[in-house]
């Protein structure tokens, strides 16, 4: 496998929503990731489950709202050549890379630069890969641009 | 009002090492400092020490709202510690004379910009009202090595109080979430304010240890900082456990 995905932070789409809706609530962040069962009252807002963080991340690309989507890293060990790197490390401030050997790389970077390059026309196939990873990191935001993995 | 620094997200390192090694990776401190996330939750923060910390690239925010977020729902100010709560300096408002202490003032301002909002005023004009003390909420994350550098200069005994006593709240957070790859600091070779601090860290890290790995996973792990570590106002400090 030329990209493999070896780390990201658990729940990452619910900091996400968490980090997006704290912006206009009175609550802070860390009370609405927690606001999970009916147990938690928080005024004026609805549970934290799968359909509002779905909601609140549809919400945030339907807006452009991007900078919500920086609030994670996502990890993978990849084989490219200097070029493509090049590529990478040109399009976004976020992307973190360290050389392992001739032609292994450790990239990292977050959702919103995937989410970037999922809309962008200028692909590489190596940039296609990382987005198609999406899938398992952030399935919601794979669904909502039905990201398909190329190799499924 | 009390502050609160909560690190609710960070990079799983041992998974990720452990993943890198299944493929034949060993990658050491320096290396990992470039591979991750660091995120706290930030809340009950002075308006004043939210504008230093949104000042830090490379680095993301998502901040509480002036505009969308009601005053009456909201409001709360961090006075400093440094202003006595009985200091009162003298006023002249329209040909009348008070003496008001900073309480006071942060009263009458509160009052104002829900005053304007009840005549009418968007929220967005009437916020123009709020002082440097108003507390806010924000989400931040970081890589370990912006976190480096922000600790580095953060923690100084010149910075600011109010985000310096932030600053070692979240650097004791990320030693107890990420000893694999938050060590002391580089400043503590040239500071000795620092080094003594980065010690009692050390200390308040270690006796940490126990409680943190028995905390249930998702749940938080209060690290108590004070009296060891003396800050200028109280943060109270968390880290969610895996």
């Amino acid at each position: 496998m030329r990209v493999r995905l070896v780390g990201y932070e658990p729940d990452l789409e619910r900091v996400c929503a968490a980090a997006m809706r704290s912006c206009y609530s009175p609550h802070p962040g860390y009370e609405l990731f927690t606001h999970t069962s009916q147990d938690k009252v928080l005024d004026g807002e609805k549970i934290f489950d799968a359909e509002r963080i779905g909601g609140l991340l549809k919400r945030a690309l339907e807006l452009g709202h991007y900078d919500i989507l920086e609030h994670n890293s996502i990890t993978w060990l990849a084989e490219a050549d200097e070029k493509e790197i090049l590529f990478l490390m040109e399009s976004s401030k976020f992307f973190e890379t360290s050389q392992i050997d001739e032609r292994r790389w450790l990239i990292t970077t977050n959702l919103r630069v995937l989410v970037e390059l999922a809309h962008s026309a200028n692909q590489l196939p190596l940039t296609k890969e990382l987005v198609a990873t999406l899938n398992e990191a952030a399935p919601i935001i794979a669904s909502a641009l039905v990201i398909s993995n190329p190799k499924s | 009002m009390v502050s609160k620094a909560i690190l609710f997200s960070y990079t799983n390192y041992p998974q990720l090492t452990a993943n890198l090694q299944e493929a034949g990776v060993k990658m050491g401190k320096d290396g990992m400092l470039r591979h991750g996330s660091f995120t706290f939750d930030l809340q009950g923060i002075s308006r004043a020490a939210s504008h230093q910390i949104v000042r830090h690239r490379i680095a993301s925010f998502s901040q509480q709202s002036q505009r969308y977020v009601r005053v009456t729902r909201s409001y709360g100010y961090l006075k400093p510690p440094g202003i006595p709560e009985d200091l009162k300096v003298p006023v002249e408002i329209q040909g009348h004379r008070l003496e008001l202490n900073f309480t006071d003032v942060m009263d009458l301002t509160r009052q104002a910009e829900e005053g304007l909002a009840v005549k009418g005023i968007k929220a967005e004009d009437a916020r123009y009202l709020r002082p440097n003390a108003a507390t806010t909420n924000i989400v931040m994350s970081m890589s370990p090595r912006q976190l480096i550098h922000f600790f580095n200069l953060r923690c100084a005994p010149d910075a600011q109080w109010e985000i310096r006593d932030l600053a070692w709240s979240m650097y004791a957070s990320v030693r107890l979430a990420a000893p694999q790859v938050f060590g002391p600091l580089p400043a503590a070779s040239e500071s000795d304010y620092i080094k003594k601090r980065v010690a009692i860290v050390d200390d308040l890290v270690r006796k940490g240890e126990d409680g943190f790995s028995m905390t249930p996973p998702g749940e938080l792990f209060r690290l108590e900082l004070h009296p060891m570590l003396e800050l200028v106002h109280p943060v109270e400090t968390f880290v969610r456990h895996y």
